[in-house]
């Protein structure tokens, strides 16, 4: 045995020592630099994609005829709203990289360490979300740099098809005007929204539940299902409710790029895609802080059940 | 080799304390099975107490609750005078652990990489000494964490349990995967941190002779439940081997008034390893027509076998 404890337990030369537990900028720091590490394969991979697409795109400009051969025709012009889907792809596949070689719920290192496990798996997704910022600006500055590239230029400056009177569409037939439409600045911002709010549902998915990717499966297979539930019922309140819950996730996304048009056939034949109407900054908000702090909340919800373990 | 049946009264309170953990009471189930059923476990400040049993014991379990890992369904815990259920970051702080697996958790880190990480987080780090360690350990701080094997995995986990000096070790299957010179080196070095600085250890072990020199206390842990535990000089003076010659027509089946744990029998000479004082169990043993020839001490790793190998305890 080591020296006698023969004093009381207070006064042992054993009494625990003053704890010193790492300030949570320490630890946000450190999981800065972990969180770092651990995406830093896939996201030189990722570098290196966009560094290629760029190359090619800038190849393709200056060689049309082989350029075009090679990767097609290029939208001349960048629209930001047709980014949204896929900055929320990368935004939920996220947490895979950001948790790798962590199993939230097995004994994992993160677990070992003394912060309170809440606190810590609070401070790895706010460190993911600052590398997720990252590799979309990346990809953004790729895709501004190809339109740039490809002789486009940054957003775009249209004429859309607005119908007139789209709360009594279609009974009354399509009656459209034309509407002089550049692209609002907000709107370079939706990737980094879009993919911050799937990001935090990727994340409460990943630390919140046992098995994350049937959990995911199990979410969507509900959403087409209550989807055709709903189309089916044809019940006013409810088909509304998720006709504004999926606009809303839509605007949040894309400000509602997909759903706010619709395809509209004209008298004198053919079909034409008409806008009921156009997007809004206020809408475009409204959609984004709601949807931000659903997933928060989400995020919240995912590391309580972590916080006595 | 035959285990007496009745029911074994073995120690398994060591005191008023000062217990750098004490555990009471603490049930833990997985599903239907409890991994823990209820043991009251005492560490005593500055001891080195193995913990021993076999395989789904719940030793590891244990150990994860000590360290805040898991919560418990029932009992009550203290570690170091919190409750890991409680204060389980100030405990994980005062505590060197080595889990079961060999997973450093972050393949993709160097070693060198993974020091660091740690470093950040315990403020008592001691940078001198996680030198001397690595040094001592032979661990190469460029290597990726995936390069490493079993046994390079293990002595980076006890290098991050011991660089930051913490007054508690939890150290589980401490010596799995080290070669026998790694493991003089790991005991060895273990050995200067109990002097240089008041720790106590609890470790669980099934290879309790590469550990026996440092070893004052054993518990003794079987199906959640624990047996006995007690310090080595109770079990030098009390837990100890019977030599005895027998009659050709001897009666094995006699009952002996002694905590008789195991007894082995050949032609005229039977074994027995009990518990108690050597007179009583010497003059138990004469009772039945047995003749003690000699009395011998065993060791732990001889009585935690013999204790487990019983057939029925409770």
């Amino acid at each position: 045995m080591n020296p006698p404890a023969a004093a009381p337990a207070k006064a042992s030369a054993f009494a625990q020592p003053p704890t010193r537990l790492p300030a949570l900028g320490v630890v946000f720091t450190e999981q800065i630099r972990t969180v770092g590490l651990a995406v830093r394969r896939e996201g030189l991979l990722f570098l290196a994609a966009m560094v290629a697409f760029v190359i090619a795109v800038a190849a393709a400009a200056m060689v049309p005829s082989i350029g075009s051969e090679l990767i097609g025709e290029l939208p001349p012009n960048l629209n930001p709203e047709e980014l949204g889907m896929l900055a929320a792809l990368v935004g939920l596949a996220f947490p895979l990289a950001v948790w790798k070689g962590e199993r939230p719920w097995g004994d994992t290192t993160l677990w070992t360490l003394p912060v309170p496990h809440a606190r810590h798996a609070l401070a790895k997704i706010a460190a993911g979300w600052l590398w997720l910022i990252g590799v979309l600006a990346v990809g953004m500055l790729a895709f501004c740099g190809a339109a740039l590239l490809a002789g486009g230029e940054l957003g775009i400056e249209v004429t859309r098809p607005v119908l007139a009177n789209p709360e009594v569409f279609p009974s009354t037939g399509p009656e459209v005007v034309s509407v002089p439409w550049s692209t609002p600045g907000y709107q370079w911002l939706m990737p980094f929204t879009g993919g911050s709010v799937m990001y935090l549902f990727g994340s409460a998915l990943w630390v919140g539940t046992r098995h994350p990717l049937r959990w995911a499966l199990v979410v969507w297979l509900t959403g087409l299902f209550l989807a055709g539930f709903f189309d089916l019922t044809q019940v006013e309140p409810i088909e509304r409710f998720a006709e504004d819950g999926i606009q809303g996730f839509d605007t949040m996304l894309t400000s509602g790029y997909e759903t706010l048009r619709t395809g509209i056939r004209r008298p004198e034949g053919g079909w034409i895609i008409a806008w009921t109407a156009l997007p809004t900054l206020g809408s475009w908000a409204t959609a984004t802080v709601f949807w931000i702090l659903a997933g928060l909340v989400a995020v919240l919800a995912a590391v309580r059940r972590h916080r006595r373990r | 080799m035959t285990a007496p049946a009745t029911t074994l009264r073995l120690p398994t309170d060591l005191g008023t304390g000062p217990h750098a953990v004490a555990a009471r009471g603490v049930v833990k189930h997985f599903g239907p099975i409890a991994a823990l059923d209820g043991p009251d476990l005492q560490v005593p400040e500055g001891s080195v107490y193995v913990l021993v049993g076999p395989n789904g014991a719940g030793k590891s379990t244990l150990l994860r609750l000590l360290m805040g890992l898991l919560s418990r369904d029932e009992g009550t815990l203290d570690v170091l005078g919190a409750d890991p259920h409680e204060e389980g970051s100030a405990i994980r702080a005062a505590v060197g652990y080595v889990p079961e697996g060999q997973d450093l958790g972050y393949p993709w880190m160097t070693v060198g990489r993974l020091l660091e990480h740690h470093r950040a987080y315990f403020g008592t780090w001691d940078a001198a000494y996680a030198r001397r360690l690595v040094h001592e350990f032979d661990v190469d701080l460029a290597r990726s964490c995936r390069a490493l094997s079993k046994g390079e995995r293990r002595r980076v986990q006890l290098i991050l349990a011991l660089a930051h000096r913490p007054p508690l070790l939890l150290l589980d299957e401490p010596t799995d995967g080290l070669d026998h010179v790694v493991r003089d080196t790991a005991l060895a070095l273990l050995s200067e941190h109990l002097s240089d600085r008041p720790t106590t250890v609890l470790m669980s072990t099934h290879r309790v002779y590469e550990v026996e020199r440092l070893v004052d206390t054993v518990g003794v842990l079987s199906e959640g439940r624990l047996l006995g535990q007690f310090t080595r000089a109770a079990m030098n003076e009390r837990l100890l081997r019977y030599w005895t010659d027998v009659p050709t027509e001897w009666d094995e089946s006699q009952p002996v008034d002694a905590e008789v744990i195991r007894r082995t029998r050949g032609r005229r000479e039977v074994e027995w390893v009990a518990w108690g004082p050597r007179e009583e169990v010497s003059a138990a043993l004469e009772r039945t027509g047995a003749e003690v020839r000699d009395v011998t001490p065993v060791s732990i790793d001889d009585a935690a076998t013999a204790l487990l190998s019983r057939r029925e305890v409770s």
